[in-house]
């Protein structure tokens, strides 16, 4: 047998209770010393042998209680062959769902539903990063009831979206299975970005053939109409930060996503009258986040479809410079490309990766929501009865009267 | 004079004589006034000799009327003895304890005995003869009787019998002999010893001393009770009180009757009554027996 909450044992003490009650009560007579006890008949002495018989069954009944109450706190569990075959019938499964925009859950449903209803229990976790989502799973998995575990991907399984890093992280004990999703969707079209490169620039086009990707790469010139800066100290200073930016390296402005950088006083870091959908929304959040660490007050908002930025730096100096490029960079989201990804894991390599599930080890049964602490709390309350009939037991109270008459 | 405020007085000289002055007060004689002769021989009766001194028992037997003689001794000797066994401690409502109580009764009869020129002496006894002075006249007899009465202290169990014997044993005539004494000895022995004495000729008598709470048990709860003397423990309910009682009663009733039988003088002498009511009582009970 071994005890889900041991600390609750020490609540054993409690034991101390009825013993010093019982203590305190016992000499139910106040004691006086006489002259002679000769006149007080042998009878009334077995009245006395009779409470002194019952009184420490009592105790002994009143003590059980308390350590069945504490037992059943202390939640005990017996480790039977039948219990741990129970454990090893069922399986603890956590379904990571691919929820990027190449994979379609919504299509999967009923794949994702079957895996759960298997499951004792289950649980699903939508997530674009699958990386991410085995971390989470394993660590609920961790803390989940004695049974195998185990980890299901349901995704469309780009190549990247996963390797074997990402599931190196999964303790050995638990399995892990990959359901590929039934149907995929094209690759969204890839636009080609202007890169600014020392006084030009060039576009990365993305050719997708097959298993493979080329990058074409065109020379242009700047199209500075989607970035105005404003500086107090004049336009020398503004023609020279373009220049920093462009040698140092950043995506080119488009007159489709127009930016205004001014650097004056900002009150303070912040984003507001952002709209969730909009492209500044996310340029906003990713510009904040980048320049979150270098102690400057930035303010980034929208106006008339272009996002305007409003930073507390000189702009002669090399960080007025870093948060232009940060908010050139911020427009451009990575996971666009991401999911430009044509390729597919192959099953083979998957197969590789998969493993069964393990029979439960020996430190499990310590999640376990189960307990027997019912038997002790059955067996607190039979003795809670038995000891309220000994108490006011008739046939106890008439022998002591009869014995007193006699 | 209350019991309480009696004992509260240290000088116990002062208490036996407050305690014999209000013992005597309204008595003609003294009633040991006649012991002081001791039995000589039988003689025919002849005219005008006392009637008082006939011994008609003796006619009875043998239709002869015989009158006694006596012959003059010097002093009325006094024998007490002292039972300071650990009962005797016992306080009951903590006023007056049972040993007190009894220094006071056996003070009050010294005092009384060497006021009319006799011999007080005193044996105090628990499980062994503690003290023995031997019966002697004189103030400062008395003095040395009254201070080892003050230092009397109750502790032991008690063995009557060899006690007695051993004061009568050295009784060289007839004696009164005063048992003072709450009786609790489980040997029958005391009992005999007691009645060999009065069978001797002497005058024995018994102040049973016993306290309001050991007659009357006025306890209404369970009690622990722990014997003074032995140690054993019983629990007694509130309902035993009335068995407890009617044993008591048939215990005192007992020795009453039983000295009765023997000639012995017996008296009650409860720590909530004037000792000097008790003396007095007794007194007048000998000056009933005398003039019998």
């Amino acid at each position: 047998m071994v005890w889900l909450q041991p600390t609750v044992l020490i609540g054993l003490i409690a034991l101390a209770i009825p013993i010093a009650i019982h203590l305190l009560r016992r000499p139910h007579a106040r004691r006086m010393v006489v002259p002679t006890v000769r006149f007080i008949q042998a009878s009334d002495r077995s009245a006395v042998r009779l409470r002194r018989i019952s009184d420490p069954l009592l105790l002994l009944i009143r003590a059980a209680i308390i350590a069945s109450a504490v037992l059943a706190l202390a939640r005990p569990l017996w480790l039977t062959n039948t219990r741990i075959a129970a454990w090893e019938g069922r399986t603890a499964r956590a379904v990571i769902v691919d929820s990027s925009e190449s994979a379609t859950p919504a299509a999967n449903r009923d794949v994702i539903d079957v895996e759960l209803s298997g499951a004792r229990p289950g649980r699903s976790l939508e997530t674009p990063d699958l990386t991410l989502g085995i971390r989470r799973a394993a660590a609920w998995l961790a803390g989940a009831p004695p049974a195998r575990r185990e980890i299901v991907l349901v995704s469309d399984f780009q190549r990247g979206s996963i390797d074997e890093r990402s599931l190196a992280n999964v303790p050995k004990g638990i399995g892990i299975r990959f359901v590929r999703m039934k149907d995929g969707v094209d690759p969204p079209a890839m636009k080609g970005t202007a890169v600014l490169d020392g006084d030009g620039s060039f576009t990365v086009l993305p050719a997708i053939e097959g298993s493979g990707t080329r990058v074409e790469y065109s020379r242009r010139s700047i199209q500075s109409s989607g970035l105005r800066i404003f500086a107090p100290s004049g336009e020398e200073d503004i023609s020279s930060l373009r220049r920093i930016v462009a040698t140092a390296g950043a995506y080119a402005p488009d007159a489709e996503q127009p930016m205004t950088i001014q650097f004056d006083a900002a009150a303070s870091t912040s984003a507001t009258g952002l709209t969730a959908g909009d492209w500044t929304f996310g340029a906003a959040q990713r510009l904040l986040r980048a320049t979150s660490h270098w102690r400057i007050p930035i303010q980034a908002f929208p106006s008339q479809g272009s996002l305007v930025v409003h930073a507390q730096v000189d702009p002669k100096s090399l960080a007025a410079a870093r948060v232009v490029q940060a908010a050139l960079d911020s427009r451009v989201p990575f996971e666009r490309f991401q999911e430009g990804e044509p390729e597919r894991i192959d099953d083979a390599t998957l197969a590789g990766w998969s493993r069964e599930p393990a029979a439960p080890d020996a430190t499990q049964w310590r999640q376990t929501d189960e307990s027997d602490g019912r038997w002790m709390w059955t067996a607190a309350l039979l003795l809670l009865a038995l000891e309220s009939y000994l108490r006011r037991s008739p046939v106890r109270e008439h022998r002591e009267v009869v014995n007193h008459a006699a | 004079m209350t019991p309480d405020a009696l004992v509260q007085l240290h000088d116990l000289e002062l208490v036996a004589r407050v305690t014999v002055e209000g013992a005597l007060s309204g008595l003609h004689r003294s009633p040991f006034h006649g012991y002081s002769a001791e039995f000589s021989q039988y003689r025919h009766y002849r005219a005008g000799d006392d009637l008082k001194y006939i011994d008609w028992k003796l006619f009875a037997r043998t239709d002869r009327i015989y009158t006694k003689q006596f012959r003059e001794t010097t002093n009325v000797r006094l024998q007490i003895l002292l039972d300071a066994s650990a009962s005797m401690a016992f306080e009951g409502d903590g006023s007056v304890s049972k040993l007190a109580y009894a220094r006071v009764l056996a003070g009050a009869l010294a005092h009384l005995i060497t006021k009319q020129g006799d011999a007080p002496g005193l044996t105090v006894y628990d499980e062994q003869v503690r003290t023995y002075i031997g019966s002697r006249p004189g103030r400062s007899h008395l003095r040395g009787v009254l201070t080892a009465l003050a230092n009397t202290r109750a502790h032991g169990s008690t063995a009557a019998a060899p006690a007695v014997r051993r004061a009568v044993d050295l009784l060289r005539s007839r004696a009164l002999i005063v048992v003072i004494s709450d009786l609790y000895d489980d040997d029958g022995a005391f009992e005999l010893e007691l009645k060999r004495a009065a069978r001797m000729g002497h005058d024995v008598s018994v102040f049973h001393v016993l306290s309001r709470e050991e007659l009357d048990w006025p306890f209404n709860v369970d009690l622990e009770v722990e014997d003074s003397e032995t140690g054993r423990r019983v629990l007694m309910s509130s309902s035993q009180a009335d068995g407890y009682r009617a044993r008591m009663n048939r215990f005192v009733a007992g020795w009453r009757d039983r000295c009765a039988a023997e000639n012995i003088l017996y008296a009650l002498a409860r720590t909530d009554v004037d000792p000097g009511r008790v003396l007095r009582e007794h007194l007048l009970q000998r000056s009933v027996r005398t003039n019998r």
